[in-house]
């Protein structure tokens, strides 16, 4: 394996190979070590000093199911700290192939440059992009496929990106013509743009296998974990997971009072029926539309769908629950196909839906909006893509929006907007919020579920469920895994371990990988140690503290002392 | 009668049951159930 490092400075490409302190690092494990070992943590995000690092898990490339997952990661201009964020398509299955362990985009351009990077099975080229200026992320994977095939990965950044909007993502194309995979979260799509680096065309690696140290024991590991998630009643064929996508937890987030609901200000939306998973799949299937598919080679669990309008005209895949979440219930919308758009508007301009949709709620509170004006929000939204100032301000997500309209009651933790869990009925993700280097995100360790260990509304046990999800977090974005794919390596740890040992044969035990993924998290915390992050930093907003949140009536009451406890035990 | 007690007379099948909740609160199956409460049963499922 070897590391692309490619200087915008000097406009120079070059392989290097991987030193020892990063070769048994994949994913997130490596973006954190990385930053640690490579950049200032006090720089500045958008400067020449950070770095855009793309790196595919240890099992990526291995053909293990839902394994391909391809992570982005540099200091955020959100949070200021360490940020990793991943997405599906085939660049985190195509990249191992080609033997490349990371791709590190390091110093920055003259202003206005514009570079593109054509990775092929033996050469890497910067090339001029300034032709793509302007461009949506749609258009610019369709015009980077006309030119390089359409069996190309293209990984780029829309407007968003561009402009420097601190909540901007990465657009990462997937199997055929499948658009939408997104490394959302932290504003790295700003990054990318501060770099003049509009996109990333990786070639398809035809004939390109990974070597495998210990074939016999890889496959066989390989082939049990897939027959566990097939097996497995939320992620095989009859699996809710499957059927409904990730909008199945709609209706029962909605029950417990955790939907976020005009700019969280409850956590029951009256019109949450017509948001359910169930309604979404009738929908889609009614209109001929797609449900069931995937967004990685050789997932198992399919979990995908093509939203289609009612003429059956694609309008955006994957329509997923956190979208629905932020951009449905938050901003008063109980519409499938309101909700649509505006995810194909985020996506095609490249930015977070997550922020994005938390930026409009507040921004509907500011009363800029009414709340459930689908024309509205559209206008509003359209004005991130033009980049004009209410559009910039928008685009800079919730914390900017919030500071600009003078409104105090804004769900982010770290600069970064809060998913689709209100923290105050769901309290074990408001301990993640306030606590995991990454800022508020779900993907950092989910507590939704999670009912029979600790009660959701209760404080009890919040401190140590958080922890052990975002351990388990840490090896699922260390190694390329989908969240959805951990239920069978966390019953039997030993099965990742034979998977990542036939690959790689490291001889691991069990130990070694607990031991690699705290460290995942100690790593992480010590760059933002480094970079002047406090735990002041991650407290829940105190409106959360003090508002009681509808329908039950509770706040965040986790105290400050439990908060910083967390990882005492790490 | 218990929430397991329940889903015995509406014929579910408990493997297929993933989340419970009574008035809004996530319960489990030995839960009493209180009178005129609203009671749902969910699949099983994780948040993503």
């Amino acid at each position: 394996m070897k590391l692309l490092r490619v200087n915008m400075s000097a406009h120079q490409v070059h392989w290097d190979a991987v030193p020892p302190v990063y070769e048994q690092l994949g994913g997130r494990a490596l973006i954190a070590r990385l930053l640690l070992e490579e950049i200032p943590p006090t720089c500045d995000a958008l400067g020449p000093n950070n770095r855009l690092v793309f790196s595919p898990g240890l099992l990526g490339g291995g053909g293990v199911s839902t394994a391909g997952r391809l992570s982005v990661g540099g200091k955020s201009p959100l949070t200021g700290g360490v940020k990793e964020t991943n997405a599906g398509g085939t660049a985190g299955d195509t990249l191992p192939k080609f033997g490349i362990k990371a791709i590190i985009i390091e110093g920055q351009p003259q202003p206005d440059e514009w570079y593109l990077l054509h990775i092929t099975a033996d050469s890497a080229d910067l090339l001029p992009a300034n032709d793509l200026k302007g461009q949506g992320t749609y258009a610019t994977a369709d015009r980077l496929q006309e030119r390089y095939g359409a069996d190309c990965t293209v990984i780029c950044i829309g407007q968003a990106g561009e402009y420097l909007m601190h909540g901007a993502g990465i657009a990462v194309t997937g199997e055929r013509d499948q658009r939408s995979n997104h490394a959302a979260r932290g504003g790295l799509g700003a990054v990318m743009g501060s770099k003049g680096l509009k996109a990333i065309i990786i070639d398809k690696p035809l004939g390109k296998t990974m070597p495998f140290a210990d074939a016999e024991l890889f496959r066989a590991s390989a082939r049990t974990f897939a027959q566990k998630l097939i097996n497995d009643p939320k992620l095989g064929t009859k699996g809710s997971q499957h059927l409904y996508g990730t909008a199945s937890i709609v209706g029962a987030v909605n029950e417990i009072g955790s939907l976020p609901t005009r700019n969280f200000s409850s956590g029951n939306f009256e019109g949450a029926a017509d948001l359910r998973g169930e309604h979404l799949r009738e929908l889609i299937l009614a209109r001929e539309g797609k449900v069931g598919t995937r967004c990685m080679p050789g997932c198992v669990i399919a979990c995908r769908n093509s939203y289609v309008d009612d003429e059956g005209k694609p309008i955006v895949g994957t329509l997923q629950y956190e979208t629905i979440a932020l951009m449905g219930s938050n901003l008063g919308l109980n519409n499938l196909d309101d909700v649509a758009h505006l995810n194909y508007m985020c996506n095609d301009f490249g930015v977070d839906t997550i922020e994005t949709g938390a930026a409009l709620g507040i921004a509907l509170e500011a009363g800029l909006a009414k709340f459930g004006d689908t024309e509205a929000i559209l206008a509003l939204l359209s004005q991130v893509g033009e980049g004009t100032t209410l559009g910039r301000v928008i685009g800079n997500g919730a914390v900017i929006t919030g500071r600009v309209f003078g409104i105090r009651r804004v769900p982010a933790v770290l600069g970064q907007a809060m998913p689709g869990y209100d923290p105050r009925s769901l309290k074990g993700n408001g301990v993640t919020y306030a606590t995991s280097p990454q800022g508020a995100d779900h993907t950092a360790g989910n507590a939704f579920g999670a009912r029979k260990e600790v009660n959701p509304l209760g404080i009890e046990g919040q401190r140590e469920l958080s922890l052990k999800l975002q351990i388990i977090s840490a090896m699922l974005d260390s190694t390329g895994l989908c969240l959805f794919a951990r239920p069978p390596v966390i019953a039997d740890p030993q099965l990742m371990v034979d998977m990542i040992n036939g690959i790689h044969g490291w001889g691991w035990t069990k130990e070694d990988l607990d031991r690699s993924n705290r460290d995942v998290l100690r790593t992480e915390l010590e760059f933002n140690r480094r970079a002047g992050i406090t735990s002041e930093d991650h407290r829940i907003p105190e409106y959360m503290r003090q508002e009681p949140l509808a329908p039950h009536n509770t706040t965040f009451d986790v105290p400050d002392s439990e908060l910083d406890a967390v990882f005492n035990t790490l | 009668m218990t929430v397991h007690a329940v889903a015995n007379l509406l014929g579910l099948d408990p493997d297929e049951i993933g989340l419970i909740s009574i008035d809004g609160v996530q319960s489990e199956m030995d839960d009493p159930v209180p009178p005129g409460c609203r009671l749902c049963f969910f699949p099983p499922m994780s948040g993503g």
